[in-house]
């Protein structure tokens, strides 16, 4: 018993003293547990939002719920978990939904967005995660464009340019909002279990 | 048990440090008013990107002579107004089958097989800033000579 509980409380420690920066401390296992979790959650999210009929005559034009998980998984695992939730849901993805063709502007888009989510993370708090959202939603848009423009080699799509900035705006919107209102309350919920 | 316990009020201290960093007072101000700022950003670019579609959905194109691009390349080239009766373009590539109506003065995408039909949803080519475009078979249908209005027009938004 004597030895048992310092070794307890140790653990627990370990498992739920999240960094100033908000960032969760927590072991290899637990972390590589989450992110394959997390990835799950993402595919899921994607192959149900894939499945719905778009509702717009614009291609390029959906909400993005996959990009929560990615998000989630920014702030509370780091950027390698990230990039690894982000990289496997999109491979997945099109070979569930069995989309070739949207994978190559998936890949595109995504990749601009996480470079400039890497770059501009540390400006960022939790509490402006929805900004990063947007700008990361706006991105991911203008590379898909820019694939587009690229693969049909007409450049008359960059009309579609207005159109792909204002969607990237309110569904940035919506997936940040989400992801900052689970992590602000799961960080209190932390905070209190202890 | 004398370690432990410290070890405990450590990570209750720890936990205070970084409640008080998240949801600190003198912060959420500071956060309200970058938040604000930025949503003032937002909405100012969602209303000029409004603007813009509208502006560009707006113009009429004045040629009637179309184009239809298949993988990049003109297959076919049409004179609207010369079309008397009307006829349908079969394009079958290696992604896919598109058909396409024409009739005078008017050009549209039938059927397509691919996944999403947006290019059918478009509807009829109403102006040569929108044009018809079917991205997982890879058709575009525009009208002829759009392509300097559209660059300019693009690097104007940008």
């Amino acid at each position: 018993m004597k030895t048992n509980k310092p070794a307890n409380s140790t653990l627990k420690q370990n498992f739920t003293a999240p960094k100033p920066n908000g960032q969760i401390d927590i072991p290899r296992t637990k972390k590589l547990i989450l992110t394959a979790m997390l990835t799950a959650f993402a595919l899921v999210a994607f192959v149900i939002e894939a499945s719905i009929p778009p509702l717009t005559p614009i291609y390029g034009i959906k909400l993005g719920l996959a990009n929560v998980f990615t998000l989630f998984a920014l702030y509370s695992l780091g950027t390698h978990c990230a990039a690894a939730v982000m990289s496997l849901r999109i491979v997945l993805g099109s070979i569930f939904t069995g989309q070739l063709v949207s994978f190559i502007y998936s890949v595109s888009g995504s990749l601009l967005s996480f470079l400039l989510m890497i770059l501009l993370k540390r400006f960022f708090q939790l509490k402006q995660l929805w900004v990063l959202s947007i700008l990361s939603a706006v991105t991911h848009n203008i590379g898909q464009l820019a694939a587009a423009i690229f693969m049909t080699q007409t450049p008359a799509i960059a009309y579609y340019l207005p159109v792909l900035i204002l969607s990237g705006i309110i569904a940035g919107a919506f997936t940040g909002l989400c992801a900052q209102l689970v992590l602000i309350r799961l960080s209190k919920i932390n905070n209190n279990l202890d | 048990m004398k370690k432990s316990s410290t070890s405990t009020r450590n990570s209750d201290k720890q936990n205070d440090i970084i409640g008080s960093d998240l949801y600190d007072c003198s912060q959420t101000v500071s956060y309200k008013v970058k938040n604000r700022i930025w949503i003032i950003v937002f909405s100012v670019l969602a209303v000029l990107c409004l603007g813009a579609w509208l502006f560009i959905s707006n113009i009429s194109s004045p040629s009637k002579i179309v184009e239809i691009y298949q993988n990049g390349s003109l297959v076919e080239k049409i004179d609207l107004n010369s079309v008397t009766n009307e006829r349908e373009i079969t394009l079958s590539g290696e992604h896919g089958t598109n058909i396409i109506l024409i009739s005078n003065g008017h050009i549209k995408m039938k059927s397509a097989d691919c996944p999403d039909k947006l290019c059918v949803k478009h509807g009829e080519l109403k102006n040569s800033y929108s044009p018809i475009v079917c991205l997982p078979n890879k058709v575009v249908i525009k009208f002829e000579n759009s392509s300097d209005g559209v660059d300019a027009k693009a690097g104007a938004v940008r």
